[in-house]
């Protein structure tokens, strides 16, 4: 009877904690990226994909973005602003000062072909942009570029950028918006090839926060074979990240990544997350361990906050000291006060030290 | 009030990224050094929409291409340092970091299939999958993938990161963590058939 009242008790903690393997993206600061809106505005150049004739193309982006809007804990939108006409809005990127839109777009010319010899793009760089061309690789798919502040991780703009264009062998990527099964030939019709919607969810995903996670079925695993759809559909995995991150009708999830490891929960995340709250008090430590002499790779210090068990891992002196006091700024605001602070107070916020 | 800004991009990638498919799609493989890392925005400054970052590379030894090879700045010669570029990289207040793409740390040792973009300036083939990371084996008390190493025995490994690349087509088993020995015999091999 005792036995049985132990496997109980331990199975009752195994099923308490959360078993989670979604991964949030950390910026080069070490904090999620995350939008402070619920979702964000998308616009599809009008060019779309040589391969689909009609809309279909445009509406499997729609669709993917409504996978995302239609998780059943979150309140995202991503309110469609229709296509885009002007062949000169066929940037990616981020531009500094001018108003960036969140644009899904096919290339359909190699950069390889398209720049000429010599410009200075094929060796510093931009020759996508210039020249409206693709110039990731033939091997590259696909990319999202998501664009967020340093300081905060707070999302401010996301292009999507698929690869339409002739390879070094001239052959291309299909592009499908059709069900069916994987195709099996070259010349077989009314299969599934790269399927877009299956693609943009996954990019999708990218561009809300999330990272690959080590589910095997979930949209945001890293692998596809080609003529796959299943991402198309959210995995209770994914699900439970967006829920996580943008909780319906609570504030945004934010949290500190990189040296901090959240070894509570046991769970694949690498960073130990935290929601904003409107008070976002830091809470108190209860037990703070220094685990002495300093060595690559192990933990230096070790904080219990309540039930939670962080370890802060070694690194230069200096970054490591950053990193506490950017961790302890971040979690004594909300995100949008530490952006607004910073905007209207520029002397208040420490940015020489936090680089 | 300057802000800085983080991109991000996540790829997704065309495989298999076997080691022998990945000679063949290569201009150059070479086992190196990273020296030193600057970003700078792409041609024509910000207007170019994105960051990128320039690595070179000081070759400890070629396993394809190299003396002679297309890239070589000196036809003949081996070069002594090669350029690697990357998207992404931290451009005075605005940081750019890239998922997906191969990241290279201070003085790591690396091997790296390049693709060749301008004499002496090499991608990546195949973002983060066309570089392996140089390291002492686990067993020598050693991590392997960032740190810096300088690794001379043969217990040397050579792991690949796939964080932030999401592939089609990759196959189960591909070789993700090798002996470095095994790697250049696997890329050797792969010339020779």
């Amino acid at each position: 009877m005792k036995a049985h009242a132990l496997a109980a008790a331990a199975a009752l903690a195994l099923v308490a904690l959360p078993a989670r393997a979604y991964v949030r993206t950390l910026n080069k600061g070490g904090l999620c990226v995350f939008w402070a809106t619920r979702g964000h505005s998308f616009i599809i150049d009008a060019k779309g994909t040589p391969d689909v004739a009609d809309t279909a193309a445009f509406a499997a982006v729609r669709n993917s973005f409504a996978a995302w809007a239609g998780v059943p804990g979150s309140d995202l939108s991503f309110p469609d602003q229709g296509l885009s006409l002007d062949p000169r809005d066929r940037k990616i990127g981020f531009f500094p000062g001018q108003q960036n839109v969140n644009l899904v777009l096919w290339r359909t010319a190699s950069c390889a072909s398209a720049a000429p010899p010599g410009d200075p793009c094929i060796a510093e760089g931009g020759c996508g942009n210039k020249y409206d061309c693709w110039e990731h690789g033939d091997a590259a798919i696909a990319t999202t570029i998501t664009t967020s502040n340093r300081f905060t991780g707070q999302i401010s703009d996301t292009d999507i950028e698929l690869n339409d264009s002739p390879g070094s062998d001239g052959s291309r990527f299909v592009f499908t918006a059709n069900d069916g099964p994987p195709c099996a030939g070259p010349n077989q019709t009314g299969c599934v090839r790269i399927d877009i919607q299956n693609t943009i969810t996954h990019e999708a995903g990218h561009s809300l926060g999330l990272d690959h996670t080590t589910v095997a079925d979930a949209t945001m695993y890293a692998t596809a074979p080609e003529g796959e759809t299943s991402k198309r559909a959210l995995h209770p995995d994914d699900i439970q990240g967006i829920e996580a991150i943008y909780p319906a009708g609570k504030p945004t999830a934010t949290c500190v990544g990189g040296s901090i490891t959240l070894t509570q929960t046991g769970s694949a995340n690498s960073a130990g997350c935290s929601t904003a709250s409107s008070t976002g008090a830091l809470p108190l430590l209860a037990v703070l361990t220094l685990l002495g002499r300093r060595k690559r790779g192990q933990p230096v210090l070790r904080v219990q906050l309540r039930q939670a068990l962080f370890d802060f891992t070694a690194a230069p002196r200096r970054a490591w000291r950053r990193r506490w006091r950017r961790a302890a700024l971040l979690r004594a605001a909300p995100p949008t006060a530490v952006a607004r602070a910073a905007r209207q107070s520029p002397g208040w916020w420490p940015a020489r030290g936090l680089r | 009030m300057k802000f800085a800004l983080l991109f991000l991009v996540a790829a997704t990638l065309r495989g298999p990224v076997d080691v022998a498919t990945l000679t063949r799609a290569s201009d150059a493989v070479v086992h190196a050094r990273v020296v030193r890392r600057a970003s700078a925005w792409g041609a024509g400054g910000p207007s170019s929409g994105v960051i990128y970052t320039r690595v070179t590379l000081a070759p400890i030894e070629w396993w394809k291409g190299g003396p002679g090879a297309r890239g070589a700045r000196s036809p003949g010669d081996a070069p002594h340092e090669i350029v690697v570029r990357v998207p992404g990289g931290a451009v005075g207040e605005i940081d750019q970091a890239v998922q997906g793409v191969a990241r290279f740390g201070d003085e790591e040792e690396v091997v790296v299939f390049l693709r060749r973009l301008a004499p002496g300036i090499f991608g990546v083939e195949r973002w983060a999958l066309g570089k392996f990371a140089v390291g002492a084996s686990a067993g020598a008390g050693a991590g392997v993938a960032g740190a810096p190493a300088r690794v001379a025995d043969k217990s040397a490994r050579a792991v690949r990161d796939r964080t932030g690349v999401s592939c089609v087509g990759c196959r189960a088993g591909e070789e993700d963590d090798l002996a470095l020995d095994d790697l250049r015999a696997r890329v050797r091999g792969s010339l020779r058939r």
